[in-house]
């Protein structure tokens, strides 16, 4: 991906110059090799600093949100998973399609950086792709090891490796395909268990929780104008730490992107205390894929499984 | 002469103590070693980097139940809680022994005590254990903490060779010390010299890092174009000021029930939307400019003033989990780096 980087800076000074865009959010340098960071460009010279690799996972498009009082034109780098997030705020009517401009990137597979940080938890110097495999170089040596188990999870069942739409592509479009069916067996496997053990499982991941309320920030589908977990009054939810609230949040949170999750994992890549909300998203879209015949559940479309309803629904509510 | 708990009896330590205290310690939790309250010795571990949530946890509570109250034929009756036993937690790193040090200021000096906070201090035993291999994350150094500062320990664990050498600091260790006694052995180990190698250690982030003069600088920082920069990549999610071991803000809320409820004291970070959003909906901190700005100038600027130090123990949990990297490392670069416009124009 690295490769695409002379190109982005040219395209992103380009749009900045001719006032194309007003500004541009893309990614710079971290803290290390495999924590790249968003980067808001205002000016051409900011390109210099953009930066770009395999570990840039974050979805920019949820930035969208913050400057919906505004006029600007804002561009952004997306992905595939990232253009499926913008979709589900444009389908949701939170973005204007005019104010944004749109640079795709292709891409093959974001690693993550958790995985590659038990191998080398200091001193990677960079990862090189080689077919199925990938050598991680660090400063200690290199380690080879097969690419898919270092991918991020989104990526293995991803179907967008090129972005479905943009308004200028960075690079060629490169082979599509899941590397992965997306069978829901880490769904099924606990769908097996039996209650009771179910239960002491999400009991002690509830517990964990700081209600940091960092998977909702990041969630693409959590777009509300206010958040009901932000008001104060009516309070829905308690301000105090327990297992109750904290359930309420996750359930609440859950059931509210039910149908409109665009399987992105953003929510479980941040958790700082590895909560596996993707379970919880993927139970509901597994449901919902065989309960309302929708074959592909995290794909936004006009017409929501749960956002419409038919006269002639068998179902009366009671 | 100095104490020594043999690795293999560490087991039996941690079930000694708990015959006279509940027991907090790091354990392992899918994937994530978090310090919580256990039964079982076997499942602490003494092999994280740092614990991903912090001790401030066990004596300033995310939640804390501060009275309930209920109202009987015209009158209200307030039953205050209050915190009892006899705790120790157990494998707590330099950084966050000092992290204690600093939240005990805020609730301590001044006109009012806070009685909740130092009833959980009184009652806990601080286990401290040094840092062997401080990682790509920590920069203690650079608050002039060590990988073997014990300051905030009652006692103090060095691991060396095939156990760990015992310091202790305080009456309050030196009773653990004495309900583990038969486990401790008096071995013929120079404290002063293993002291001296953990104190040595490099810490490659911190030994690079300087402070000096930030605090000073940011006097004159309010209005910089730096918080603009900084700000918008924050998703305002409450994760650097929730694992920070210093970090202290809170607000109060009452949960009523018919005519019964209680009164909680929550945290809360300054990094939320409704932060300090008064009761008719004024703002003072209405973007996440002001918040992020607040969250670096009490660290490095509003604290410097009132206590002299600064509230930052260079733990590495910022640099770890902020999914944004919007981290202390990041923002004293930035102060070092930026221009000195503004101050002068202060001055």
């Amino acid at each position: 991906m690295k490769e695409k980087l002379s190109e982005l800076k040219e395209t992103v000074a380009r749009l900045l110059k001719d006032r194309t865009v007003d500004f541009f959010i893309a990614y710079q340098a971290g803290h290390s090799q495999v924590e790249p960071i968003p980067f808001f460009l205002t000016t051409a010279e900011h390109v210099e600093n953009l930066f770009l690799n395999n570990f840039c996972a974050h979805n920019l498009s949820k930035y969208l949100l913050d400057y919906l009082a505004g006029d600007e034109v804002v561009g952004v780098l997306a992905k595939g998973c990232d253009l499926r997030a913008l979709k589900r705020l444009l389908t949701d009517h939170r973005v204007e399609r005019g104010r944004v401009f749109v640079v795709g990137l292709p891409c093959i597979g974001i690693y993550d950086r958790k995985k590659v940080q038990e191998v080398y938890p200091a001193g990677l110097v960079e990862v090189v792709e080689e077919g199925e495999e990938v050598i991680l170089r660090g400063e200690t040596g290199d380690k080879r090891v097969p690419r898919k188990e270092y991918l991020l999870p989104r990526c293995l069942t991803c179907p967008d490796h090129n972005p479905e739409f943009y308004d200028l592509l960075l690079g060629e479009k490169v082979a599509n395909g899941p590397l992965a069916e997306e069978d829901y067996s880490d769904v099924r496997a606990l769908e097996e268990w039996a209650p009771g053990e179910r239960r002491r499982y999400w009991t002690r991941q509830f517990e964990r929780c700081l209600r940091c309320y960092a998977c909702r920030n990041v969630c693409p589908a959590c777009n509300c104008r206010v958040c009901c977990f932000d008001v104060a009054e009516p309070r829905w939810l308690g301000k105090g730490t327990s297992l109750d609230e904290q359930e309420m949040f996750h359930f609440t949170r859950a059931m509210h992107v039910a149908g409109r999750c665009t399987g992105c994992g953003e929510c479980e890549r941040v958790c700082p205390v590895n909560i596996p909300l993707m379970k919880l998203n993927k139970k509901l879209a597994k449901d919902i894929g065989a309960l309302f015949h929708v074959p592909q559940a995290e794909i936004p479309t006009e017409v929501e499984p749960l956002g419409q309803f038919r006269l002639g629904d068998p179902d009366e509510f009671n | 002469m100095t104490k020594v708990l043999p690795q293999g009896k560490l087991k039996d330590f941690l079930k000694d103590t708990m015959d006279k205290y509940s027991l907090v310690a790091p354990v392992r939790e899918d994937g994530v070693v978090v310090l919580k309250p256990t039964a079982d010795p076997e499942a602490v571990v003494t092999d994280y980097l740092n614990t991903v949530t912090s001790p401030k946890d066990f004596f300033f509570p995310q939640t804390e139940r501060m009275f309930r109250f209920q109202k009987t034929e015209g009158k209200i009756r307030v039953e205050e809680t209050t915190w009892q036993g006899k705790r120790v937690i157990f494998g707590v790193r330099p950084c966050d022994l000092g992290s204690l040090e600093l939240i005990d200021r805020v609730f301590q000096e001044g006109e009012y005590e806070e009685t909740y906070y130092l009833a959980r201090r009184e009652n806990t035993t601080v286990v401290g254990l040094a840092c062997s291999s401080p990682g790509p994350t920590c920069f203690c150094t650079t608050f002039g903490i060590t990988p073997g500062s014990p300051e905030g320990a009652d006692l103090m664990l060095y691991p060396d060779g095939e156990g760990f050498v015992v310091e202790v600091l305080t009456e309050k260790g030196e009773a653990l010390a004495q309900q583990t006694e038969t486990l401790l052995e008096d071995q013929d180990v120079d404290l002063a010299e293993v002291k001296g190698r953990f104190e040595g250690l490099k810490v490659p982030l911190g030994d690079h890092l300087s402070v000096d003069g930030v605090a000073a600088k940011l006097d004159g920082m309010f209005e910089h174009p730096v918080w603009a920069e900084l700000s918008p990549r924050c998703l305002g999610c409450g994760i650097c000021t929730y694992l920070c071991p210093t970090c202290h803000c809170f607000g109060m809320t009452d949960e009523v029930r018919g005519d019964q409820g209680v009164r909680l004291r929550c945290w809360d970070s300054c990094q939320f939307s409704d932060f300090t959003r008064m009761a008719g909906g004024h703002n003072p901190r209405p973007t996440k400019k002001e918040r992020v700005r607040q969250r670096f100038m009490h660290k490095l600027n509003y604290y410097v003033h009132r206590f002299g130090r600064y509230l930052c123990t260079g733990c590495g949990r910022c640099l770890e989990k902020c999914p944004v990297g919007l981290t202390m490392v990041h923002v004293i670069e930035k102060v070092n780096d930026s221009g000195t416009r503004e101050v002068a124009v202060n001055e």
